[in-house]
């Protein structure tokens, strides 16, 4: 039997290490508590921050026009009226301090020539309100949380892989426990707050644009601790990332490509916009285009690779130079020709909309302590989140979080109180976690992986329907109770073993992909990124509701485990009758 | 697909826990056009080898996360075409200058301490705007053209493993703090140099670079820290002359002058402390 090789204490343990991580634990710091920052990769070099390109909204007083409401009413439409208005409320406000801190912290913008940013307009904002780097804003962002980062007292520690809260008796966060990824070492953390920062869950399908560990473990933790999860069945797909070359496999294809005139072939040379959408073609909106590519694959139209062409061959040489200079210097960096020859994309999973209930300091409403940001967060976005509003929500929510949990440890550390690591939990865990090293003989975590993924891009992605998503449910419901209690690390070594951390990401994975296929399951609408063929439209009337799940340790299979519940959308400032959707009578 | 080329990659391992020294290993994999010496380990990893350790995360030459040395030269994996190589046998190994971990994976702490060191963020006289900021600097574009070049690091360690200087004195500052000292120090929107001097000042600091160029010539962004220090000397220099103390940090952005009446707002209806379930105290 493994022993605890270390046990930290700390008052406010943040768990990730991307924007929204950084961002809560400088802010916690900044409060006289102890922070430790534990990261899955490394800090700021892993999570998906990096890698955003677009831009970072708020209403700025640059726009006279512009206020937070209007910025409000754009984020609760363009959310198809899921969002939790009380969140979005506090979101669009203190967006704007976003953009000053991270100015502040040594963040550089596009500038206009009067010396202030130049604000730019995305999809679904009726304004121009976005400050952005080029396309690598969220670099730049990381950047400058990292430059303020180095100035405050937090303790981070790299690669270190936590795997389950710790709940005191009273029902309140105690804590969590970790396997260190570089030497396997067993770490228990005594915390007055827990901050979960581990982004989306985007991994549970075969081509994302998230970080590679972004399986959904902080959701999962979440949940088994006993905290609600809302919006599951809202993911949103990027039609066209990158598939072939293989180099830049999952690398966002713009959404240049197409307004500039790229068109799409299937593997027969065809067209196939002109079938689905002869007025639009390849201009639709993303949500329509993915489905078009999904419904020729469906078709068996894939190329032999497994992607569609996009083709820009027919654009002067010189138009392509100059509109989609990035885009054309990337991937003549692998070695192919844009302007001669085609290449592949595909949907790629972009953004989990959903996520923990939280209340609007950013805390689970059913376990006091913990807070989750960012992605991780629930609520903001409702169905579908606009472009630039991921990174003010990383900011808002990480200070108020991070002010949250600094107050709570405070009041917790004057009042005496010392948190107490529930033993038998920390013996469980130590198991479960050290159990894939010592079975003789078992499952390769990689192989079922593959299986689930599969199994996934093909129930619950993209287009969905009753039947699907019942085997898909069925399928996962077998693989949770007879294959994972089975799985078998092949190399027993505990310093960065790959295969290990797989076949301790196969439980969030199987667990919150199970979570998904229900909530879709339950949804019996199609709504923003929920898609379902066997009931394509929008059912305002019956559908204003979110759709929440809860764990039961009780139940014996894994689809019973997951409870799921509808409630009907947290409406404080704008009504769906002021906002005058569709349907609402009769 | 038919296309496919066999190349070997022999990759050095090294696994702490059982004691052997660092050998070579080698893999025949298939290679298509497109591929990358990234994708490459992953094939490795899964499907030849899963103990095979080496890190990455973006995959796109943005988080800096998977420098090794291939062929005798430090680049990022993910950025790396196989088939540009041209070459038949793949080296890699890890990147030197650093404790290695396992196989390729190192130690990158040494390259955050440096980093840190020089204090790599905007320093201001108003030190209350640089904790609780109240609007956004003036900045106007030629100011941000300056360094912006500078403002590229990705902190991959590229540079730092390719020095000849950091190869032979393990505490030199080394190119990417020095050059990160030089972007801040030339931002407009700051005011410290004169702060970060002592950082650069020693005898392991900005005067032991000996123009290798090595750190350029390897950076994956077009960083060019060897050109950044050199400007920094310079800056260094006149600053010990006394010149160019004049020079003040762009202002804070003024509050608007011309504020059109707003659209109807709404009341605000959700106090925060009314929305909490339990209200924090203290």
């Amino acid at each position: 039997m493994p022993e605890v090789d270390e046990v930290i204490e700390t008052d406010v343990l943040v768990v990730g290490g991307g924007g929204a991580g950084i961002v809560a634990a400088i802010e916690a710091a900044k409060h006289g508590v102890e922070v430790t920052l534990a990261v899955k990769g490394l800090i700021g070099h892993s999570g998906c921050t990096p890698a955003a390109l677009g831009g970072i909204a708020g209403f700025y007083v640059r726009d006279p026009r512009d206020s937070w409401w209007q910025h409000f009413c754009d984020t609760v439409l363009g959310g198809s009226f899921l969002s939790d208005q009380a969140l979005v409320e506090v979101f669009v406000k203190e967006a704007p301090m976003a953009l000053f801190a991270l100015e502040d912290w040594g963040c550089i913008w596009d500038r206009d020539e009067d010396g202030g940013p130049y604000l730019r307009q995305f999809g679904g904002h009726t304004y121009a309100r976005s400050v952005s780097s080029g396309d690598r804003s969220g670099s730049e962002m990381i950047k400058g949380l990292k430059a303020r980062l180095v100035r405050s007292p937090v303790r981070v520690l790299d690669e270190v892989n936590v795997t389950k809260l710790l709940i005191d008796a009273r029902g309140e966060v105690a804590g969590a426990t970790a396997v260190s990824v570089r030497d396997g070492k067993f770490i228990v953390f005594k915390a007055k707050a827990v901050v979960l920062a581990t982004g989306g869950m985007g991994r549970v399908f075969p081509l994302a644009y998230t970080g590679d560990w972004n399986v959904g473990d902080g959701y999962y933790m979440a949940m088994l601790a006993g905290a609600r999860v809302v919006d599951l069945e809202m993911l949103q797909w990027h039609p066209t990332a990158i598939w072939w070359p293989p180099g830049l496999r999952g690398m966002a294809g713009s959404e240049a490509l197409r307004s500039e005139g790229g068109r799409l072939y299937n593997k027969h040379g065809e067209r196939f916009m002109i079938k689905y959408s002869p007025e639009w073609l390849e201009v639709a909106t993303r949500d329509f285009i993915s489905r078009s590519i999904y419904r020729e694959y469906m078709a068996g139209n894939a190329t032999e690779r497994g992607g569609v062409y996009l083709s820009l061959t027919h654009i002067p040489p010189e138009v392509i130079e100059k509109r989609l200079p990035s885009m054309f210097a990337n991937i003549k960096s692998v070695g192919i020709d844009i302007r001669t020859e085609p290449f592949e994309i595909t949907p790629a999973a972009h953004y989990t909309d959903g996520g923990v209930v939280v209340n609007v300091m950013f805390e689970s409403e059913d376990i006091p302590g913990l807070y989750a940001v960012g992605e991780t967060a629930g609520g903001i976005h409702g169905g579908n989140r606009l472009g630039s509003n991921s990174l003010p929500d990383l900011m808002v929510t990480g200070i108020r979080a991070g002010q949250a949990a600094s107050i709570r440890a405070t009041r917790l550390k004057k009042a005496g109180m010392v948190a107490k690591v529930p033993q038998d939990q920390v013996k469980e865990e130590m198991q479960r976690v050290f159990a894939p090293l010592e079975r003789g003989d078992g499952i390769s975590p990689l192989e079922l992986r593959d299986r689930h993924l599969d199994l996934m891009w093909k129930y619950v992605s993209v287009i969905r329907d009753g039947k699907g998503l019942g085997q898909a449910v069925a399928e996962m419901d077998a693989m949770w109770s007879q294959e994972l209690p089975k799985v078998r690390v092949s190399d027993g070594s505990k310093t960065w073993n790959y295969e290990w951390l797989e076949a301790l990401d196969l439980y969030p994975r199987l667990f919150m992909s199970q979570a998904m296929a229900l909530s879709a399951l339950l949804r019996t609408e199609s709504r923003a990124n929920h898609y379902r063929e066997d009931y394509p439209d929008t059912d305002n009337k019956n559908w204003l509701k979110n759709i929440e799940v809860t764990y039961d340790p009780s139940a014996s299979s894994l689809s019973k485990m997951i409870k799921t519940t509808a409630r009907p959308v947290r409406v404080t400032l704008l009504t769906p009758e002021e906002a005058g959707l569709p349907g609402l009578a009769d | 697909m038919g296309e496919a080329k066999k190349i070997k990659f022999r990759i050095q391992r090294y696994n702490p826990e059982n004691g052997v020294a660092p050998y070579m290993d080698e893999f025949v994999i298939p290679v298509t056009r497109g591929m990358t010496v990234l994708d490459g380990l992953f094939y490795i990893k899964e499907n030849l080898d899963n103990s095979l350790a080496f890190r990455s995360s973006c995959r796109m030459a943005i988080c800096g996360s998977c420098a090794v040395v291939i062929n005798s030269f430090p680049h990022l994996a993910c950025h790396t075409q196989i088939a540009e190589l041209r070459v038949s046998t793949l080296e890699l190994k890890p990147v030197p200058n650093y404790a290695i971990i396992k196989d390729l994976v190192v130690d990158l702490s040494p390259l955050f301490q440096k980093h840190r060191a020089i204090k790599p963020y905007l320093i201001r006289s108003e030190r209350e705007e640089m904790d609780a900021p109240s609007a956004e600097f003036l900045q106007t574009p030629q100011e941000l053209e300056a360094y912006l070049q500078f403002s590229y690091c990705v902190k991959c360690g590229l540079c730092l493993a390719a020095c000849p200087t950091a190869a032979s004195d393990r505490l030199f500052l080394g190119p990417q703090a020095i050059a990160q000292c030089y972007r801040y120090s030339s931002d407009s929107r700051d005011d410290g140099a004169e702060e970060r001097f002592p950082a650069v000042d020693g005898d392991h600091g900005l005067w032991r670079c000996h123009l290798a160029g090595a750190c350029s010539e390897a950076c994956p962004k077009g960083v060019d820290p060897a050109f950044a220090i050199q400007l920094l000397k310079r800056l260094r220099v006149s600053r010990a002359l006394g010149l160019g103390r004049g020079r003040r940090p762009t202002p804070v952005a003024p509050p608007p002058t011309a504020m059109q009446p707003k659209l109807p707002v709404p009341e605000f209806t959700v106090k925060p402390e009314t929305a909490l379930r339990r209200e924090p105290e203290g």
